[in-house]
């Protein structure tokens, strides 16, 4: 068949898109790296779906939703290793400078309830801790939840501190104040109603409040100590759970075991004892942010912590084991209950404000909340390593801050609690901080010379190593090609020169940066870490951290 | 032609072009590249679909919340009836009240309807139940072994009732620790030749080795129980103790030749071992007749044996006018939320005088169970025993204590 001119140019034409189409998708773009994910569509459309508890927890338990592929990078994290701020997650502790003033005050932008009568509007619908909804005198919604009878200040005091915490790690948190009231400070409507049973609801009855305030923890005045969270701005539509994406959420485009602040949750619900981690315990709203109506989420419920549930102190396994684990059952099925874990011997903290929480012994690595999910299964080290570093963020100052504002009666208790807090905070950094080569904080001088930290150092959780070694090149952001400018070592965390053959170049043009320590006692410290720089008008700008997996 | 033909390439090359091209869409941002995603997701949502594992545990999840008004299960007319099916019918009122309908039939055409009702949280602190019921049972084949404990398997016989009974009851928490029991129950007895394998009671014992054979007699039972109670709400244990005192007094209705009264002392206690790894569990009873001259019916005499007391034992193996048990249990929990094991001893003895009881005359049993359990509640239990009559299986939905 002879060509015609026609055929000619549709070939031609046909290459050249294709071959732009790829040549045209750079490794870093102006605007890396990201300091927020983008949310450009409109979720509106989200519908409420309730997640249940049941289903929730037996396809943890024995399936394995979401992504199975092993060692798969975060999807949610900017060109430097970071997870930028976003309806999940804002960057606070480690990122930006917090006070211990600012702990203290959490996520708590206003006031709590307004002092004078509360008017009960309902029976609370959420957490398992007694309570009911009110509004008070200024007409604002509050979510009350009270202490039970034998565990005073423990329930609530957990949640204060709690959410403190998981505000300053940069989740979404409910505001939630302490106050008390007295049974006579409240009104209820005959419009309110009480379900007494599925299905049935009839006017509620004073009766029906001296019920649920007859379980629980009355204070020495004859008031009740509660706990007060304020009702979530938007529309509730449901929880979210630790693996997919929202069908209904247009934005939510990564599949949440692999988002970063997810996976964290290993360390960060370790450090705290974070057992009730379910996606019962997660709200979704609907809130209209810059003209746009995006999907929110906060961690909500954060009350059964550290030592304590809703109800009582938690159960010496909690934290060990999850609801069932097949070994561990057979085991001691077969040896009558002679194969024995660390928790059914090694010493526990107990207190009566506080629960009950091991003493020595704690290992992160094999804390487990009641029923796992996929975004911890999926954690890999550069997520632990990531998370461990906003827990070595936190001062004794700020945990003791937090700690403060649960106002337990003892204070044994709050001296308990931040001891524990830092010993668990010293355990955290000691196992995730070496796991991986620990270097932070690049920033390359004009000069060339680039400096860093070494994070497990700084820390005290590792020695220093003998030094750093690092090979340099000159990276096309088009071609994704790098070339070899040469090689230069350090014998300190100070900061390492380039190598001979290192020119400055224009604005615009990117160095790559390989660098590892050098320590034959830590192999893993020789896998390095990638680092890219682009020249800008003023100086080298880190626009690409990839750090390899052991 | 040619120029058609030239057109129809270009199309081809065009759209292969742009299919190839497409997934690659170049960006001028990172922004503008995750942005291009979530709008082709815009263009697909959906509601959440559930997965069929989903829906299922969703249905049960349903059915377990808000119950159908009709249920079955498995739950026994009369201890030794054998595998009972049930269908329970059930309508709430009030606040929590509800009345119910219930009909039974066992394997061994044991056969029940009952309907009653039950009216919790009355009074002041709400610590009230009230409860009242009337039906009608038939228990076709019911063994009776004689008196005492020298009885042997050989000296079975069974005997037929049938039993219409209306019952009203209260119970009161005085404290969350302290359960008050008040009963008053209208029991009519009609006692038949008994059916199944072996031969009938009447054929093998007289009035004078089975008090009150050939008569029906109808009662009022009256009861009064309280217990000193601190274990943990729900069935299903792993601390905590039971100690209480209950009197019955059955009044024979048809001249009082059947009156008799009974004390009844019980004494559970579980002990957690390191962090509830291993439990023991231990039950005491005793039952007493009061008196020695009143006559006890055979069919009301203090009984052991089934799968709550000598488990070894069938069902009503021992009766007598006295009656005393032990039990022991050594509890291992392979799961705290699902699953336990158990090996046990069982212990007990009847006698026609309460200076009788004798530990060294006690019947005994030991034996191994699994039982998979709810939180608060007991799914199924299964315990295998041995003891002098041999090899005995346990299968229930109860506690053993």
């Amino acid at each position: 068949m002879r060509a015609t001119p026609w055929f000619i140019a549709a070939t031609t034409a046909a290459v050249l898109t294709i071959a732009s189409s790829h040549a045209a998708a750079p490794k870093f773009y102006p605007d890396d790296p990201l300091p927020r994910e983008p949310e450009t569509q409109d979720a509106s459309g989200a519908a409420n779906s309730d997640v249940d508890l049941f289903s929730d927890l037996l396809i943890n338990l024995f399936m394995k939703p979401g992504d199975v592929t092993p060692g798969v990078r975060a999807g949610n994290i900017n060109t430097i290793d970071e997870v930028p701020d976003s309806s999940w997650f804002t960057n606070r502790i480690g990122t930006v400078p917090l006070s211990a003033a600012d702990i203290s005050r959490g996520a708590n932008v206003g006031q709590g309830p307004a002092p004078g009568r509360w008017t009960v509007i309902g029976a609370k619908m959420s957490g398992a801790a007694p309570g009911f909804r009110v509004k008070d005198s200024k007409g604002e919604v509050w979510f009350l939840s009270l202490d039970v009878k034998r565990a005073p200040r423990a329930a609530t005091g957990a949640i204060a501190v709690a959410s403190r915490l998981y505000w300053a790690l940069g989740y979404h948190q409910v505001e939630s104040y302490l106050a008390s009231f007295r049974p006579g400070d409240l009104d209820i409507p005959e419009t309110t109603l009480f379900e007494t049973r599925p299905g049935h609801s009839r006017p509620m009855s004073p009766d029906d409040i001296d019920e649920v305030l007859s379980h629980s923890a009355r204070n020495a005045d004859g008031s009740y100590r509660v706990m007060a969270a304020r009702l979530i701005p938007g529309r509730i539509v449901g929880g979210f759970r630790y693996h997919g994406t929202r069908p209904d959420d247009p934005n939510d485009i990564v599949p949440h075991e692999h988002r970063r602040e997810l996976r964290a949750l290993q360390v960060f619900g370790a450090w705290t004892n974070f057992v009730d981690m379910k996606a019962l315990n997660t709200i979704d709203t609907v809130i209209e942010e810059n003209g746009r109506h995006v999907v929110r989420h906060y961690l909500q419920d954060v009350g059964s912590m550290f030592g304590t549930g809703a109800y009582e102190p938690h159960d010496w396994d909690q934290g060990h084991e999850y609801l069932y684990e097949g070994g561990p059952t057979w085991r001691r099925l077969v040896t009558a209950g002679f194969y024995l874990l660390p928790w059914q011997t090694k010493p526990f903290y107990e207190h009566p404000e506080l629960g009950r929480i091991e003493a020595k012994g704690f290992d992160p690595d094999h804390w487990k909340p009641m029923a796992t999910n996929a975004a911890l299964r999926q954690a890999r080290a550069d997520d632990t390593f990531w998370a461990a570093l906003r827990v070595a963020a936190f001062s004794e100052e700020m945990i003791r801050a937090a700690v403060r504002e649960a106002r337990y009666a003892d204070p044994d208790a709050e001296v308990m609690l931040t001891r524990i807090l830092m010993e668990r905070r010293q355990v955290i950094l000691r196992t995730y901080l070496p796991r991986i080569t620990p270097l932070t904080s690049f920033a390359l001088t004009s000069t060339g010379r680039m400096t860093f930290e070494n994070a497990a150092v700084k820390y005290g959780v590792a020695a220093a190593p003998a030094g750093y070694r690092a090979a340099w090149f000159n990276f096309d952001n088009t071609t994704q090609t790098a070339t070899a400018i040469g090689e230069s070592a350090s014998a300190s965390a100070d900061g390492i020169d380039p190598p001979a053959g290192w020119r400055d170049v224009q604005p615009g043009a990117y160095v790559k940066i390989s660098i590892h320590a050098v320590d034959p006692s830590r192999p893993d410290w020789a896998k390095p870490i990638d680092l890219f720089f682009r020249r800008t008008a003023t100086g080298w700008q880190l626009v690409g951290v990839e750090r390899t997996m052991p | 032609m040619a120029s058609r033909r030239n057109i129809c390439v270009v199309a081809v090359l065009g759209a292969v072009s742009f299919c190839l091209a497409r997934p690659c869409v170049a960006q001028e941002s990172r922004a503008a590249e995750i942005g291009a995603k979530q709008s082709e997701k815009a263009q697909q949502l959906k509601p959440y679909q559930p997965n069929v594992v989903e829906k299922v545990l969703l249905r049960l999840e349903e059915g377990r919340l808000n119950p159908p008004p009709i249920t079955v299960s498995f739950d026994t007319v009369y201890s030794g009836g054998g595998l009972t099916g049930n269908v329970l019918y059930r309508r709430h009122y009030g606040d929590r009240s509800n009345w119910y309908g219930r009909a039974a039939y066992s394997v061994k055409h044991y056969k029940l309807v009952e309907v009653g009702t039950t009216v919790p949280d009355l009074g002041r602190k709400r610590r009230l139940t009230f409860s009242t019921n009337i039906g009608w049972r038939d228990a076709t084949e019911v063994g009776f072994w004689g008196l005492g404990m020298a009885t042997t398997e050989a000296d079975r016989a069974n005997y037929r009732f049938r039993e219409a009974y209306g019952e009203a009851r209260a119970d009161y928490r005085a404290a969350p620790w302290l359960p008050v029991s008040v009963g008053v129950t209208f029991e009519g007895y009609e006692l038949f030749s008994g059916e199944g394998r072996g031969p009938s009671i009447e054929d093998v014992y007289t009035p004078a080795t089975a008090p009150g054979l050939g008569d029906s007699p109808d009662f009022v039972h009256s009861d009064i129980r309280a217990a000193i109670d601190t274990r943990p709400p729900g069935e299903y244990t792993r601390k905590g103790g039971e100690y209480s005192l209950g009197l019955h007094h059955y009044q024979d209705v048809d001249g009082g030749t059947y009156s008799f009264s009974r004390l009844e002392a019980g004494a559970v206690q579980h002990i957690p071992v390191i962090r509830e790894t291993w439990v023991l569990s231990m039950r005491a009873r005793l039952r007493s007749t009061i008196g020695g001259e009143s006559q006890v019916p055979y069919f009301l005499l203090p009984t052991l044996g089934g799968g709550s007391s000598l488990r070894a034992y069938s069902s009503w193996r021992f009766r007598d006018r006295h009656a005393a048990d032990a039990n022991l249990e050594w509890r291992w929990i392979p799961n705290r939320a699902a699953l336990d094991m158990a090996v046990f001893f069982d212990a007990g003895q009847v006698a026609d005088e309460f200076n009788a009881l004798r530990p060294n005359r006690f019947a005994t049993a030991v034996g191994v169970g699994v039982r998979l359990h709810a939180r608060q509640f007991m799914v199924m239990r299964m315990d295998v025993a041995h003891g002098s009559a041999g090899w005995h299986l346990t299968i229930s939905n109860k506690v053993p204590f």
